[in-house]
């Protein structure tokens, strides 16, 4: 990093965190703290739904996504458009018309304190969770960037996330989330530009895309439908549907963001644009990472993407190993570069079916490529038992610290932490308030005012942000961010989810019925979890149905035997 | 207890979407949106595989 990185990301995040701080400054009742007062604009409200849901993860981890496995990830957000059209006509008036701060305080309304209550746990144990892990993401980087040890820079990552959301609530996250996202689409246009100027100039677009087709990784839409296959166009449109029906239309850290919106015009078409805009967005930070595979055809490449892992190698007895392997790797890397070369000029030159045996070349030295990465990946375990071999997490940070000009580099940075920041506090806000509404004002009845529910709340930021601490220090054995971050969601979202859409459209079903089909939904799905192959996606489509069908089945059970009861009367 | 969404007797009138003039129209216009990206999606995996 060059001192002018180091000014653009001080001056960027100074900015960012000053300006949130100087807005979030007066906020002295929980409408005001939570909501920012109510008085966003759409377009305030879409920056602020897109902000929360993109953290550092998705421009860490998604294009190491892209880069490992395509674009096919890409489908799970097929069904989020659908999502976002369900709840702004059903969700979105009810919420405003009740004037709740979580959507949690609607379940008690419409069933009783235990619902709400349960609910309310398994949105807290979840996104306390998986608020750690987009601590870790930027604690990641830097700890990639200053050599400094990961739990310290998770210390330090998390003391800035809690200061600036404990001094400035939900409306300094809403203030500064349109320079965040402007900060953002800036960076990350950058690092597309930088990206495709800087692959071999005598090979066309057409055939970049084509070489990356040819290497599986431009492969958006899969029609086999397969329940143990993570994304197709089916766990996409359906699972996905469910998922993000239940994290935009009952996870107070989305719900938070969108209540801020003036009136319920101004939240919908927040919602709505959303909708409209997250499919390509994902699409392209695929597409960046698929890209970034061809990049990688003809530029040198690391043995292994962790710089950490490697240094440790490197200090160990095993290092005269470690070495033999890096330059068996550099052979292979120049082998398999001629190959990408040989058949890039066929796509652009040659006759249209002359390119199978230079494609099946090419796929042999890929292959020869990824057998010395593995066998460096278990090096690296024997040499440390506890060590990360997964270094998808680390594709696109290294392409951005190797290959991008001096300035640059401090953007792209300061995206990862603004993407962290907003992600964060928004996550911290809203744990923090269905913490305060939904137990602490529940507790005390609202006899304490606002002052000083205000004071708790930013005690419980404080402490949630310390238990996604503790827990960030594990994040790194999870694999994929991107897609542990879903996975732990998925865990509960479908019986959230299957709660609130028997609150909405069974009208007839009463606390108990729901609460125990919550109960047994929420033990079914950690147990498809544990025992089944199935894919995760689909655990929302499972919680949710077998909320709403057993307590549709309670329900009659329940109205049997008190009609029953009525008929032989209560001393017979 | 009973639904308190609809507890309080009729809904105001609803304001209309910024653009497409009806949300009806705006719902329409997300749905194509989506169905719009799908074929897009698989014409461009398609024509580079």
């Amino acid at each position: 990093m060059t001192l002018l990185d180091w000014l653009v990301l001080g001056g960027t995040l100074a900015f960012i965190t000053g300006f949130g701080i100087y807005k979030g400054r007066q906020a002295n009742s929980l409408q005001e703290y939570f909501l920012a007062g109510r008085r966003m604009r759409w377009y305030s409200v879409t920056l602020a739904i897109m902000a929360t849901q993109a953290s550092a993860i998705t421009f860490l981890s998604t294009p190491g996504q892209g880069y490992a496995d395509g674009m096919r990830f890409v489908q799970m957000y097929l069904g989020l458009p659908l999502a976002m059209i369900g709840i702004a006509a059903v969700a979105v008036p009810i919420y405003h018309r009740l004037k709740i701060l979580t959507p949690y305080e609607y379940l008690e309304q419409r069933f009783d304190t235990k619902t709400r209550l349960l609910t309310a746990f398994l949105f807290l144990l979840q996104r306390g969770l998986a608020t750690g892990l987009t601590i870790y993401a930027p604690s990641l980087v830097l700890s990639v960037l200053l050599g400094w040890n990961l739990s310290l820079t998770i210390l330090v990552m998390g003391g800035l996330m809690i200061t600036y959301t404990v001094t400035g609530g939900a409306r300094a996250v809403s203030r500064t989330q349109p320079q965040q996202a402007a900060v953002i689409f800036l960076g990350m246009t950058a690092a597309f530009v930088v990206l495709v100027w800087r692959l071999p100039h005598d090979v066309s677009t057409t055939g970049v895309l084509q070489l990356a087709g040819h290497l599986g990784r431009l492969n958006p839409i899969d029609w086999t439908f397969d329940l143990q296959n993570r994304y197709n166009i089916w766990s996409g449109l359906i699972g996905g549907f469910f998922l993000a029906l239940s994290y935009f239309g009952t996870d107070h850290s989305q719900v938070q963001r969108y209540l801020t919106g003036r009136s319920v015009a101004e939240s919908r078409t927040g919602l709505l644009t959303n909708g409209l805009l997250k499919v390509p967005m994902q699409f392209a930070i695929l597409l960046l990472g698929a890209l970034l595979f061809v990049f990688y055809q003809f530029n040198p490449a690391p043995l292994f993407f962790n710089p950490v892992e490697t240094a440790k190698v490197v200090a160990s007895e095993r290092r005269a190993e470690w070495l033999e392997l890096e330059g068996r790797h550099q052979r292979l890397l120049e082998e398999r570069k001629q190959r990408a070369l040989e058949l890039a000029r066929i796509i652009d030159d040659g006759p249209a079916d002359s390119d199978a045996k230079a494609r099946q070349a090419l796929a042999a030295a890929d292959r020869a490529v990824d057998q010395t990465r593995t066998a460096a990946a278990r090096l690296i375990q024997e040499v440390d038992p506890t060590a990360n071999t997964n270094d998808v997490n680390y594709v696109f940070l290294t392409f951005v610290l190797h290959y991008l000009p001096a300035g640059l580099v401090g953007l792209i940075l300061a995206v990862v932490f603004s993407a962290s920041m907003s992600s964060t506090s928004g996550e911290l806000a809203a744990l923090s308030a269905v913490t305060v509404v939904d137990g602490y004002r529940r507790l005390t009845r609202g006899a304490v005012g606002e002052r000083r529910e205000v004071a708790v709340s930013r005690l419980a930021t404080l402490a949630w942000g310390a238990f996604a601490m503790f827990f960030a220090e594990y994040a790194g054995r999870l694999g994929t961010l991107v897609e542990a971050v879903n996975i732990l969601g998925s865990l509960f979202y479908g019986t959230i989810l299957g709660i609130f859409l028997v609150a909405f459209f069974a009208k007839r079903v009463r606390g108990n019925a729901v609460f125990i089909a919550a109960l047994v939904a929420e033990a079914a799905v950690i147990a498809c979890w544990l025992c089944t192959p199935v894919s995760f996606l689909w655990y929302n489509v499972v919680g949710c149905i077998m909320v709403i069908g057993l307590a549709l089945l309670f329900h009659s059970v329940e109205r049997y035997f008190l009609s029953t009861i009525g008929r032989t009367g209560p001393c017979s | 207890m009973s639904d308190p969404a609809t507890r309080r007797g009729p809904e105001p009138p609803e304001e209309p979407p910024p653009f497409f003039g009806t949300w009806r129209r705006f719902y329409l216009v997300v749905a194509g949106n989506l169905l719009g990206w799908i074929v897009l999606f698989y014409l461009f995996q398609r024509w580079f595989s």
